[in-house]
């Protein structure tokens, strides 16, 4: 299918890295859900189906040369938006948000692939920039690029996946060269007049959510019970943790919710520690590393940009996730990457790992 | 493609210094986590293991009830409940709909639950094990089963009343809610061991403290006596729709309760469905005006004071006058008893002839014996809920309250006082304490019994045994023949009560009760019987109580294994003569005639005066037959109305229709089932009315 030099090139250690994390997740579902249904591993099979069809995808797009993404990427654009449109005419509704399309096998999160759709577009928008960012509004285009799908995620309403894409957006404006004390202009801007516009546009529970985990106290059945469930979760793994399937566990007990989805990490901290904890985090750091690393390497800007866009996502997936289920982030319902149950977001990171390494794969120019 | 137009120096700079944010702001969450993980681990580690070992108690099953042959009445079969995590549960409004229909809740009431913002809510609790599976099989993700004690109770209605019942989480009624402390015993929990600040150690050892399970309790109740109750009055309130039934059978010599029931009543196993009335238990609840039945108490003061001679004279005039107040004796309109003897006295019900033995005996004498039998006080009978009753004061104690407390007025009792009286009349004079429990049985197998409990010796002997041979003459030879049961030796006495509603009379309503027991010559059982108000019959008299009586005691004396009695006594004529009833209206008097004759009545029609009667005055037919008699009031000036044959013998068809110039078209045999037309419609004489009849056993209601 390849070429030689297409595998020499091939970033292995981040495959690999990608697997183990999966691999830790499959373990951490099953001894979340042992119990939940007849099947001990209905979640697991589930799960572990998502993944094969994802690898399955991250093989595809890697064989794609990925300058066709930068070709499509107009498109790419048009559909994503679509799709969000489709969403939130047509969409699923569920527990007061609509952000799911049913397809009967699979309930469709467009929000998710419109994070790596964004940052392939994006990319193509910044490379297209060259560099040109002398005038303080040379940003703006491309706050408008990201604006309209922002604001379509955003009325699902999906508060935390419409922030990824500010984050997403000023890491890679950042990297296509943007003017440090510009970005820096902006941020001041977006905090005195984005901010309040945020907070009129919320609606009740959305703003309760958000700051319930500076004292979860304040309403410890409802909105506050999770984050003290988690909390106690994690703080009584303790450094070495309960162990995984261990009965006694807040996991095992039911105190925690969700604990294979959004709050996976409290159940595998519980079980695993600090040790446990420390070790997933630095998988995640390395895999970011070599992210980076295949960034700086990238034959294009394109290449770079897409792939600063990928760690950026992933990065502030991790902080929101993990942040939240320790309490210093609010609970906005972001998955932890690779991690949590769920099929959308499985296989947009995958796909997103598979544009990685494929940009890492020829990122030295092709020699005839 | 594009080229690199920003500076490669610039853009490593640009890429180390992002991958330095990234590393801070995962570094920043590895700090939070020492933090949690190490710092605060202890803390919220004790956190835990609070939740957990509030959440571990490990739930001791409840004891079993059972009768005095160690049959189950109340057992503790394992239920699940349902629970349902909300936010696990993906298709909410799928899962409600599948879910309805098994669980039998509606499914916006399910779906309402699953919607609310908690960790788990019970769906239902307490579900089968068919259902469970059922629910099972939806394989609907977010659903739990926590297995959980349910209470049932095997036979149903059976001694509802006195059992009770177990609510969701403990006994609310009748003994499951007195013994609930034994029933229950103690959860078991799993704990942690404490430091010397009373602080758990999450390290330290857990504590199991295993959960003691509930006693089994044992009663004195015999199921089948209890059964053989609950079969004839509910026959009784199908029959007569009377208000309310209490049966209380006691064995005499131990004070042991060997069934206790009143009517209406309700299924222990779905309590809900039954009016809140219906669950206490109202033998020992009730109270009312005693009547007749009083009188025994009367006839043993005087017999232990030696007051009353079997064969002194004494004349009954209609009434009596004491302390310058006229009070009648239930003969007035007929002028009295006449001369007769003391032993008539008792057996006619005589109220002059008793207010003559109250007044030898003396009323503060009276008073002393009426409380020695136990009223006025609770009996102390092991369920809660027991009536005390009324008694004068010592105040409004006068000669006139005397008088009326010789024959059973102005005082209220409690079935289970007349009951535990009547025990002590045939026992030898001990006044028994009546109880229910007979035995608690621990786990371990250690067993706490209750013992008989003399409270007090009341009366002699001699006293007994003289009040036994009246008793038994009453059925023999007095009121009571309609409870006489061949072959065996029965004493009793029937009671007219008169309901007392604000301080008065109510007119027309009555509680027909009867007391007896048997055999005379070594009683086991005393049986007590009211029937409050019974809509078919007369008012009066035991001629709904008495035959109760005797159906029971039938079935009582056969199940204990009793044999008819050897002892030679004087043969009660088989055949009685029907006395002529026309004329006369279905007043007491007329139902004293008939107990004393011993036969049984049973009307058509809604006038006053009887009419007609079947069998006529004269014939001679077999004791506690049944005399229809027609009242009038069917005939109008167009026409006639159809009466309710149901229930009635081609014979008494085809006589009470004749009585009304109807013809009869009868169709199979038996007793009628149904008729054409219907009772109530009006048709012109001679119309011919058109009967089914089938074996009573076939008689569908």
């Amino acid at each position: 299918m390849f070429e030689r030099r297409l595998w020499r090139n091939f970033d292995w250690l981040l495959l690999i890295n990608v697997l183990a994390i999966v691999g830790i997740s499959l373990i951490i579902i099953a001894s979340t859900t042992i119990n939940a249904t007849s099947d001990p591993l209905f979640y697991v099979k589930r799960q572990a189906v998502r993944f094969a069809v994802g690898f399955f995808l991250m093989l595809i797009i890697v064989s794609i040369d990925y300058t066709y993404f930068y070709r499509f990427a107009p498109y790419i654009y048009l559909a994503n938006v679509a799709l969000l449109l489709l969403v939130l005419f047509a969409g699923k509704d569920s527990g007061g948000a609509q952000r799911w399309i049913d397809l009967k096998v699979f309930e469709l999160q467009p929000s998710e692939f419109a994070k790596l759709g964004i940052i392939i577009s994006l990319a193509r928008h910044l490379a297209a920039q060259e560099g040109n960012f002398e005038s303080f509004f040379s940003s703006l285009p491309a706050f408008l690029h990201v604006a309209v799908p922002m604001v379509l995620i955003f009325k699902q309403p999906d508060l935390g996946t419409s922030l990824v894409f500010i984050v997403i957006l000023f890491g890679m404006l950042f990297m296509a060269g943007a003017n440090f004390k510009h970005l820096l202009t902006y941020i001041f801007i977006g905090i005195v007049v984005g901010f309040p516009l945020l907070w009129f546009n919320m609606k009740d529970y959305q703003r309760m959510r958000l700051f319930i985990f500076l004292d979860p106290y304040k309403d410890p059945l409802n909105d506050g019970y999770q984050i003290i469930q988690s909390l106690i979760a994690v703080g009584s793994g303790g450094i070495h943790g309960k162990g995984l399937f261990a009965q006694g566990t807040q996991n095992y007990l039911g105190f925690l919710l969700e604990q294979h989805t959004d709050f996976i990490f409290s159940a595998f901290a519980e079980g695993t520690g600090f040790v446990g904890s420390v070790i997933l985090l630095v998988l995640f750091m390395f895999l970011i590393l070599r992210i980076i690393r295949i960034a700086s390497q990238a034959k294009d800007s394109f290449g770079m940009l897409v792939c600063i866009g990928v760690a950026t996502m992933m990065t502030f997936h991790v902080l929101v996730n993990v942040g939240m289920t320790i309490g210093i982030m609010p609970v906005t319902g972001m998955p932890l990457p690779f991690m949590s149950y769920g099929g959308s977001s499985l296989l947009m990171n995958m796909m997103a790992i598979g544009v990685v390494l494929n940009i890492g794969m020829r990122r030295q120019k092709l020699m005839f | 493609m594009n080229r690199r137009t920003v500076s490669n120096i610039t853009v490593k700079k640009r890429l180390i210094f992002l991958f330095f944010c990234m590393a801070l702001a995962v570094a920043a969450l590895i700090v939070r986590l020492g933090y949690l993980q190490i710092v605060r681990a202890a803390e919220l580690q004790s956190l835990a293991w609070e939740q957990w070992t509030r959440s571990n108690t490990v739930r001791a099953e409840r004891g079993d009830i059972l009768d005095r042959n160690g049959k189950l009445l109340a057992g503790s079969a394992s239920a699940l409940s349902i629970l349902a995590r909300p936010r696990q549960v993906e298709n909410k409004e799928e899962a409600a709909r599948l879910l309805a229909p098994i669980l039998e809740v509606e499914a916006e009431r399910l779906l309402e639950l699953l919607q609310k913002p908690l960790d788990s809510v019970y769906l239902k609790r307490k579900v089968d094990a068919d259902v469970a599976q059922e629910i099972r099989k939806l394989e609907i993700a977010g659903l739990y089963f926590t297995p959980e004690p349910k209470r049932y109770y095997p036979n149903g209605k059976l001694a509802s009343q006195l059992l009770g019942f177990v609510g969701t989480d403990e006994g609310l009624a009748g003994l499951e809610n007195q013994y609930e402390k034994e029933l229950r015993g103690q959860d078991g929990r799993i704990e942690l061991e404490a430091d010397g600040k009373g602080r758990r150690l999450p390290q330290g050892t857990q504590q199991f403290i295993p959960a003691v399970d509930g006693m089994d309790m044992v009663l004195t109740i015999d199921q089948n006596i209890q059964y053989i109750i609950e079969r004839e009055m509910d026959r009784v309130m199908e029959e007569s729709e009377p208000k309310g039934i209490v049966a209380i059978a006691m064995d005499p010599k131990t004070g042991e309760i060997l069934g206790i029931a009143g009517k209406p009543d309700f299924d222990p196993n779905n309590y809900a469905d039954y009016p809140q009335e219906n669950w206490k238990l109202t033998p020992i609840s009730n109270t009312f005006e005693p009547g007749s039945t009083f009188k025994l108490v009367t006839l043993a003061a005087a017999l232990e004071e030696g007051h009353f001679h079997a064969n002194e004279g004494f004349f009954c005039k209609g009434y009596s006058v004491v302390a310058g107040t006229t009070i009648g004796c239930w003969t007035r309109s007929r002028g009295g008893h006449g001369a007769v003897d003391f032993t008539k006295v008792v057996l006619g019900s005589c109220n002059p002839g008793f207010i003559e033995l109250g007044n030898r005996i003396g009323a503060d004498k009276l008073m002393e014996y009426v409380k020695a039998f136990g009223f006025g006080q609770k009996t102390g009978i092991d369920v809660i809920g027991e009536g005390t009753g009324i008694l004068f004061s010592p105040e409004q104690y006068g000669p006139v309250e005397a008088a009326t407390t010789a024959f059973g007025q102005g005082v209220s009792v409690t079935p289970i006082q007349q009951a535990a009286a009547v025990c002590a009349m045939v026992n030898g004079g001990y006044l028994m304490k009546p109880y229910v429990v007979k035995e608690l049985r621990d786990s371990d197998g250690n067993v706490t019994k209750n013992e008989p409990q003399v409270v007090r010796r009341v009366i002699s002997e001699a006293t007994c045994e003289e009040i036994k041979r009246i008793m038994e003459l009453v059925v023999r030879e007095g009121s009571g023949k309609n409870a006489y049961l061949e072959g065996y030796r029965i004493g009793g006495k029937t009671g007219t009560a008169q309901k007392v509603a604000g301080g008065r009379y109510i007119d027309g309503e009555n509680i027909l009760s009867f007391i007896g027991f048997a055999p005379v010559e070594d009683p086991r059982i005393v049986l007590y019987i009211a029937v409050d108000a019974p809509q078919t019959g007369p008012q009066w008299g035991s001629q709904v109580s008495a035959p109760m009586f005797r159906r029971m005691m039938e079935s009582i004396l056969k199940y204990m294994n009793i044999p008819p009695s050897t002892t030679p006594t004087e043969i009660v004529p088989e055949l009685v003569e029907v006395p002529d009833l026309t004329g006369r209206t279905l007043d007491e008097e007329t139902s004293n005639l008939l107990d004393t004759a011993g036969l049984l009545v049973r009307y058509v029609g809604e006038g006053g005066t009887i009419l007609n009667q079947t069998p006529k005055a004269g014939a001679k037919v077999p004791l506690q037959t049944t005399v229809l008699v027609y009242l009038g009031g069917m005939e109008t000036d167009d026409g006639v109305i159809v009466p309710d044959l149901s229930g009635k013998t081609m014979r008494e068809a085809t006589e009470v229709l004749g009585w009304l110039g109807l013809r009869i078209n009868g169709s199979g045999s038996g007793v009628a089932v149904s008729q054409n037309p219907e009772p109530g419609t009006k048709v012109a004489k001679n119309s011919i009315v058109y009967v089914e009849f089938a074996a009573p056993g076939e008689v569908e209601r």
